[in-house]
């Protein structure tokens, strides 16, 4: 089976990058029993890094995120010419239901609806993709939602 | 996919069932099997901890099964067999605990047990075999006390009976504490537990008695998530629904859902994706039920029934700041319940929620997905019940969230059913 791919953009594979980093010092600390420095760093979490006082989690996550790390695609900003059709990094204007509702179209890693980062697996993320302004999708289930594409932009970071 | 959604069909009609034993005590709405089988897991969890050597994965599983067979058999207690012969003395029976000879009790039990055997296996029939097996092991072991997990797990589940008891009685004067509390002396044989009772017996008879710190905090603890049994889910309530779910019954049968459908995916940690999902609404203990909706619905009575019968469509800012203003309470209301807590079980709990809220895993991203994946159920579960529900929102929503392969099945499956329904 094909390895599965992981879509980031390159703000986010820094830090999915700085993530593992700090967690492979972290476990060197651990497993040599020193006086955890690496907690008084201003730019660490210690809320997340207390996570990982229990090393099984820690590898886990480490794991987890070589996963990633190995099966990255970066998000490319797409050519100028082709930057008027939705791919995965596109901020879409959408009208929904006579409503105007704005999505970033992103990897699955990155998706938070609730901050408008639609996964472009999801139902309506997948059925965006490729569209252009003025087209007009829709997401099938029992009920028929429609889509009127308003906008499409591509920021750079 | 077809088998699992009738399989958690069936499993939200024990959100519906009043357990019995607090009909019987004429108990003001009742919590239903579903909102105990909450509290009971998470009891099972916090003692179970402090215990050493416990499987807690396998604990966990065990609180989340142990009461599925009432689906079918209904809930069956002490006072059954007494009361089918006397109906009318049912304020004389409930005063005291029932009392039966070795024999009459054997015979109660055996037949308790062969009822809901058949129960189970009559709703676990059509599932796969492996995941057949599993449950009924599971189970078995409840019932038996095959190992330390069920032995404990049996005991625990009883606490967080005797806890309801104690806080229905300091809210209606009922049920009669003299039984349960000649009962629970009886019972309870495991050390911490028997610790845990007494400590909740001076807490609630208001003892001037020293207690034990530590367990004072877990019984705090255990005591304020009870408060999810009462909290309303107010999203479906827009809808005139009279009876909605609570967040504890929402609770119980997402982790059920996470646990189930986790499995197929083998890369999964389930015990982490069952404590994820146990905690993701502990914070709605202080803060109640935010839904999308609040803040935005209009004052006029007919622009807000129709604006709740879409999903609530926001620029990229207001979206932004509205998750940061929900995050933020309910942030602050998880610290205020876990604060007291044992260090190592605070930030355990903190930790699950936070990777819950922000994804940092695998297992907080697909819970993330499975809530929203029982929130379309539950929505489906009343569009049966009620043609006029809508259910657009929920699709709306579950097709933006839900980009999981297998929970996309799932969901398919809800999908089929419907349009079943409409034709």
């Amino acid at each position: 089976m094909a390895e599965k791919k992981f879509y980031i953009t390159e703000e986010e594979l820094k830090k999915v990058k700085k993530e593992h980093k700090d967690l492979q010092t972290l476990k060197i600390i651990k497993t040599k029993s020193e006086v955890p420095n690496i907690w008084q760093s201003e730019d660490l979490n210690p809320e997340y890094l207390s996570f990982f006082e229990d090393v099984s989690l820690l590898e886990a996550r480490m794991a987890d995120l070589g996963y990633i790390l190995r099966n990255v695609e970066i998000i490319k900003i797409p050519p100028k010419e082709k930057q008027n059709i939705i791919n995965v990094g596109a901020h879409v204007a959408v009208e929904v239901d006579d409503q105007l509702d704005e999505f970033q179209i992103v990897g699955t890693l990155e998706a938070n609806p609730a901050l408008g980062k639609i996964s472009n697996e999801s139902p309506v993320g997948k059925v965006l993709l490729g569209h252009k302004v003025g087209d007009e999708v829709t997401v099938s289930s029992p009920i028929k939602t429609v889509y009127k594409i308003k906008k499409i932009k591509y920021l750079t970071s | 996919m077809k088998e699992l959604l009738d399989f958690f069909t069936k499993i939200g009609k024990l959100k519906k069932m009043p357990r019995r034993g607090w009909v019987i005590n004429q108990i003001k709405t009742p919590e239903s099997i579903a909102d105990h089988t909450f509290r009971a897991t998470i009891v099972g969890w916090v003692l179970g901890k402090e215990k050493s050597g416990l499987n807690i994965e396998k604990l966990l599983k065990i609180a989340l099964v142990h009461n599925l067979s009432k689906i079918y058999s209904g809930d069956i207690t002490p006072y059954d067999s007494i009361l089918a012969q006397s109906k009318k003395k049912i304020k004389e029976i409930i005063e005291t605990w029932p009392k039966f000879s070795k024999a009459e009790r054997e015979k109660i039990c055996k037949k308790k047990y062969q009822r809901e055997k058949k129960a189970l296996e009559k709703l676990i029939s059509k599932l796969s075999p492996s995941l057949k097996k599993e449950i009924k092991n599971l189970w078995l072991d409840y019932e038996k006390g095959l190992t330390p997990e069920g032995r404990f797990f049996n005991q625990a589940d009883r606490m967080e009976n005797f806890l309801q008891a104690l806080e229905y009685w300091k809210k209606y004067k009922k049920p009669s504490l003299g039984p349960w509390q000649e009962w629970a002396k009886e019972f309870f044989d495991d050390h911490l537990l028997i610790k845990v009772k007494n400590v909740l017996e001076r807490r609630f008879l208001n003892s001037k008695k020293e207690d034990d710190n530590e367990i004072r905090k877990l019984t705090d603890f255990l005591t304020e998530i009870g408060r999810l049994k009462d909290i309303k889910r107010k999203g479906i309530m827009f809808y005139g629904v009279k009876d909605p779910e609570t967040t504890a019954e929402h609770t119980f049968r997402m982790t059920l859902l996470a646990w189930i459908l986790g499995r197929i995916d083998k890369r999964l940690n389930i015990e982490k994706v069952i404590k994820i999902s146990l905690v993701h609404d502990l914070c709605e203990v202080y803060v109640g039920d935010i839904t999308p909706y609040d803040g935005l619905l209009p004052e006029d009575e007919k622009e807000r029934y129709e604006f709740v019968r879409k999903w609530p469509r926001l620029l990229k800012k207001v979206k932004e700041k509205r998750y940061t203003q929900k995050f933020k309470k309910e942030k602050q209301s998880l610290e205020k319940l876990v604060k007291k807590l044992p260090q190592g079980l605070k930030k355990e709990i903190f930790n699950l929620w936070w990777d819950y809220e922000i994804r940092s895993s695998k297992e907080g991203i697909f819970v993330h997905q499975i809530d929203r994946a029982e929130n379309l159920l539950e929505a489906f579960d009343c569009y049966r019940r009620d043609k006029s529900f809508p259910t657009k929102p929920w699709w709306q929503h579950a097709e933006e969230v839900i980009d999981n392969p297998i929970i996309l099945k799932f969901l398919n499956e809800i999908s089929k059913e419907e349009l079943k329904l409409k034709s």
